[in-house]
């Protein structure tokens, strides 16, 4: 019916979409998630620890992380945003085409962030570090850990809206709208990935 | 706009259906509202029978009703259930039930998230309470403080299920309390401007903030805890380089704005029956709800008047002091506001005013004694001793408790179309009145006298066993208080449910439907032009607006995907207390019930 | 229908090419970060350096890449009470923990 296909776009006392709120207020809440486990990061930060590896090696930032190493999945991360946004205008000006293929391009970018991630997490722990080693162990795994999963289920997510828009129907008339909300929390990991990137890594002890 | 596509329901559209199954797939926030606010009454009585076996072990020195085994555990679930299982359900009874009324719209703004709220919020309950069964109840205390919680000195899975439980709980809390904020922002009826917002809509408004903002904290304090007794990290562990503060901190910046989020819904409450029953307008409305908006920000600043006792120093003290007593401020003007309402009114002594004014005076008591552990060097003689119980209990049974009596003698009629008794509705009032301050009142004198709190059993000679004896007795008169109500309760199920739309003459938009609404709330979305709409409506000659014959109202249809997902959220929490293997069940489950839910027609 | 593509070319604010300089920005920046980390001659002006690049780039994403420039200001005010809000409030929760003269550190 002609009415009914009106009725979908309800009405709302401030004009924006109900889903985009929502949106943005859980990335609030996001804030609060990922600025606690910051503040006990950076409260345990520089905590003198007398952990050594097998060879005597002292488990401290400044021996373990890989600066040149991270940057790289810095910038993989950063690139998925930027493709995320062209997945979003693509679905937004319904050339799906564009869409369906920068979507996969972040995927797949994200998918590799996450490979950079398990790479490094074996890595210190084949040198010794653990979340059991010490303070800086136990914060940082679990500062970049939540983050990593974060970013697994922005995975799943993209993925999931990739596979149902191979669907007859697609996205449906909304695609726009899916993507997007997609698109803001995607950008959110990564804003949340510049300011760990700032602080573990590039801050000294 | 959307009016034009607004019909009204023929009379024999789909009948509002009964049966379980039609209960457990509802998503409509009549049902979720009834559900939550009898599920959380139910838990209201089994935290009272926690209380009572905590009262009887005290009644005398040297009791033996209960060992100190189980006497941790009670206080500790005593006091988990009251507040995420009781008070906190009973509010959301209420928000979901009247919010949408009040302002003008048909449902909230994801119903099926509604839906889903509720049944993680019965399923983690059930979690947490089945603990007793499962080999002991959190026994450290609701605050779980670190490092008694760890596995050295909490062996066992008490302190897991607490861990679990309540990651649960935030879970579902976290979704109701997003819900509403979208729901309050954008879904209220043509003119119903944010000034012009029932107070009880803004103050649920102002604690789904809190909620959001604060329940993340708390699940990063939770998890390092989690961490720490099975992972071998050393977050709150001092021989491994860490700080048991580090969990106080989190968690009281998690637990004061949650104890305001205990009791701005009560506060709500009573800012629409004390105009309705004083026959006059809300004194102050912009004052109340400024006040509150400044309760919620102040609130943040304030935590660590919890801890004034684990050696933060004067600076840090003074800091918190200073907040803490500026946040008595607003407060305070909320009160004289309530108070001015009354002033030259014409008074209606229902049971529903008689608990509206109660909370004026025994939430203001605890008030008092809660500025006067905004300072730090009388805290010190306080902290941990029987005037903090004191001064708890005042606000949270002489504030959120009598707020929300006030709010089921009030709304019960809109609620199910029939009257609780106004004679055992003051007998009950009565009874737990005085029932309330012969239990609380004494814990002033006790705390004073240096009884300590969370302790199972004292010695005689102190001067304890006086009090004691006084404030057990107390607690009896309280249960024969409930007793009564629930006897009132239902007895008046069986009456005919013949009460009108509006039996109170109150102001508010819940009242200009029947009693109660049909399933799709409003004949027509009302057009609202003041902040008291009906009245506005009677003095102005307004009319109700005619439905418009022939139009077609589309309701959300049910869904079992919610309580689908809730079940795979249980099955993430049980597995690490038996097995991991259920957790990986939990997983699919999850993902089937988000592809079904997003993928099923919603019209 | 007619009106909702109207909505959605208001909607998204630039276009692909626009997309692009901007991740070129944002690299850029990041390349900054990195080469002002290892330059001895800042260091010790390195941590506010390096909050206003990072919170330079954080503007960026939040602003353009999620639309916040051109949607409703309710958006950008609700993300801003919650992000000034947690980290008012965590700074405090930090620096109660930095200034603790109990700690050992």
């Amino acid at each position: 019916m002609a009415a009914a296909a009106q009725i979908e776009h309800h009405a709302s006392s401030t004009g924006t979409d109900n889903r985009k709120l929502l949106m943005w207020i859980f990335l609030g809440s996001e804030c609060l998630f990922f600025g606690s486990l910051l503040a006990t990061y950076l409260i345990f930060k520089g905590e003198p620890t007398t952990a050594t590896n097998d060879h005597g090696l002292l488990m401290i930032p400044a021996n373990l992380l890989d600066i040149p190493l991270t940057s790289q999945s810095t910038f993989v991360l950063l690139m998925s945003s930027l493709t995320m946004v062209l997945a979003v205008y693509g679905a937004q000006t319904n050339r799906l085409k564009m869409m369906k293929l920068w979507l996969l391009a972040t995927i797949v970018l994200g998918l590799i962030f996450i490979g950079y991630q398990v790479f490094e997490f074996t890595t210190f722990g084949n040198e010794g570090l653990n979340p059991s080693t010490n303070q800086f162990g136990a914060s940082f795994f679990l500062l970049t850990g939540f983050h990593g999963v974060h970013v697994g289920i922005g995975v799943l997510y993209l993925g999931s809206l990739l596979l149902a828009s191979f669907r007859r129907t697609g996205l449906g008339p909304e695609a726009g709208v899916h993507v997007e909300l997609a698109g803001l929390y995607w950008h959110f990991v990564d804003i949340v990935w510049i300011v760990l990137f700032t602080v573990i890594y590039l801050i000294p002890a | 706009m959307a009016t034009a596509a607004e019909t009204i329901a023929l009379p024999t559209e789909s009948a509002y259906e009964s049966g379980i199954w039609s209960w457990i797939t509802t998503v409509d926030h009549k049902r979720i509202g009834t559900l939550y606010a009898v599920t959380g009454f139910i838990f209201f009585l089994v935290g009272g029978f926690e209380a009572m076996l905590i009262r009887a072990q005290l009644a005398v020195p040297n009791g033996t009703v209960i060992d100190a085994s189980l006497y941790n555990q009670l206080f500790g679930m005593h006091a988990l259930t009251m507040i995420f299982l009781a008070v906190m359900p009973m509010g959301a009874g209420f928000f979901n039930y009247m919010i949408p009324l009040m302002i003008g719209a048909r449902d909230v703004a994801f119903p099926r998230l509604n839906a889903l709220s509720y049944w993680i919020f019965l399923f983690g309950a059930l979690l947490l309470t089945s603990s007793v069964l499962f080999g002991g109840g959190p026994d450290a205390g609701w605050f779980a403080y670190a490092p008694l919680t760890s596995e050295q000195f909490s062996p066992g899975r008490n302190m897991d299920f607490y861990v679990l439980g309540i990651l649960t709980l935030g879970v579902s809390s976290m979704a109701a309390a997003l819900n509403f904020a979208v729901t309050i922002i954008n879904m209220r009826a043509p003119g119903m401007m944010m000034m012009r917002l029932p107070v009880f809509v803004w103050m649920t408004l102002i604690i789904s903030f809190l909620l959001i903002l604060a329940l993340p904290p708390l699940t990063v304090a939770l998890t390092q805890l989690l961490f720490d007794r099975h992972y071998t990290t050393h977050f709150l562990d001092p021989n491994g380089g860490g700080d048991p503060l580090l969990w106080q901190h989190l968690f009281w910046t998690f637990g004061h704005p949650e104890v305001y989020v205990l009791i701005l819904p009560a506060m709500g409450i009573v800012s629409e029956t004390l105009p309705v029953f004083s026959k006059k307008p809300l004194f102050g409305y912009r004052a109340i709800v400024f006040s509150g908006i400044a309760i919620g920000f102040l609130g943040w600043a304030v935590w660590a008047h919890h801890m004034y006792t684990t050696g933060l120093g004067p600076v840090q003290q003074s800091i918190f002091a200073g907040t803490t007593m500026t946040i008595g401020i607003p407060t305070g003007i909320k009160i004289f506001n309530w108070m001015a309402t009354m002033y030259g009114g014409s008074i209606r002594f229902t049971t529903s005013m008689y608990f509206a004014v109660s909370f004026l005076a025994t939430f203001t008591i605890g008030g008092i004694s809660g500025v006067m552990h905004a300072s730090p060097p009388i805290d010190t003689q306080q902290q941990d001793t029987y005037w903090v119980v004191a001064h708890l209990h005042y606000v949270l049974m002489g504030g959120a408790v009598m707020g929300i009596f006030s709010g089921i003698y009030y709304w019960f009629p809109k609620m199910t179309g029939r009257f609780l008794d106004e004679g055992l509705g003051k007998l009950h009032f009565w009874l737990f009145f005085i029932g309330m301050n012969m239990t609380f009142f004494p814990m002033h004198f006790l705390g004073t006298a240096g009884m300590p709190r969370r302790i199972y059993t004292y010695d005689s000679g102190l001067g304890w066993d006086f009090w004691n004896m006084f404030a057990t007795i107390g607690s009896l008169v309280i249960t024969v208080a409930l007793l009564v109500f629930i006897f009132n309760f239902f007895r008046s199920m069986r009456t005919e449910p013949n009460a009108p739309n509006n039996p109170w003459n109150a102001p508010g938009l819940e009242w200009a439907t029947s009693s109660p609404p049909p399933e799709h709330d409003f004949d027509v979305i009302p057009e609202v032009r003041d902040r008291d709409p009906l009245w506005y409506d009677r003095d102005n000659g307004h009319a109700p607006a005619e439905p418009v014959p022939g139009t077609h109202i589309h309701l959300p249809p049910p869904s079992y995907y919610p309580i689908l997902m809730a079940l795979g959220t249980l099955l993430l929490a049980v597995g690490p207390l038996t097995h991991l293997a259920i957790t990986a069940l939990g997983i699919p489950v999850i993902i089937y019930s988000i592809w079904g839910w997003a993928l099923e027609p919603t019209d | 229908m007619a009106s909702e593509a109207e909505h959605q070319e208001e909607h998204h604010g630039l276009q692909p090419m626009q997309y692009v300089k901007i991740g070129v920005l944002l690299t850029a920046i990041t390349v900054v970060e990195l080469g002002v980390s290892y330059w001895e001659a800042v260091s010790h002006m390195l941590l506010p350096i390096l909050f206003v690049l990072s919170g330079i780039k954080f503007a960026i994403v939040v602003a353009l890449f999620m639309h916040l420039k051109f949607d409703n200001p309710l958006f950008t005010r609700l993300f801003l009470m919650s992000f000034v809000l947690g980290s008012v409030v965590l700074t405090m929760l930090t620096a109660l923990f930095w200034t603790d003269a109990t700690l050992t550190n």
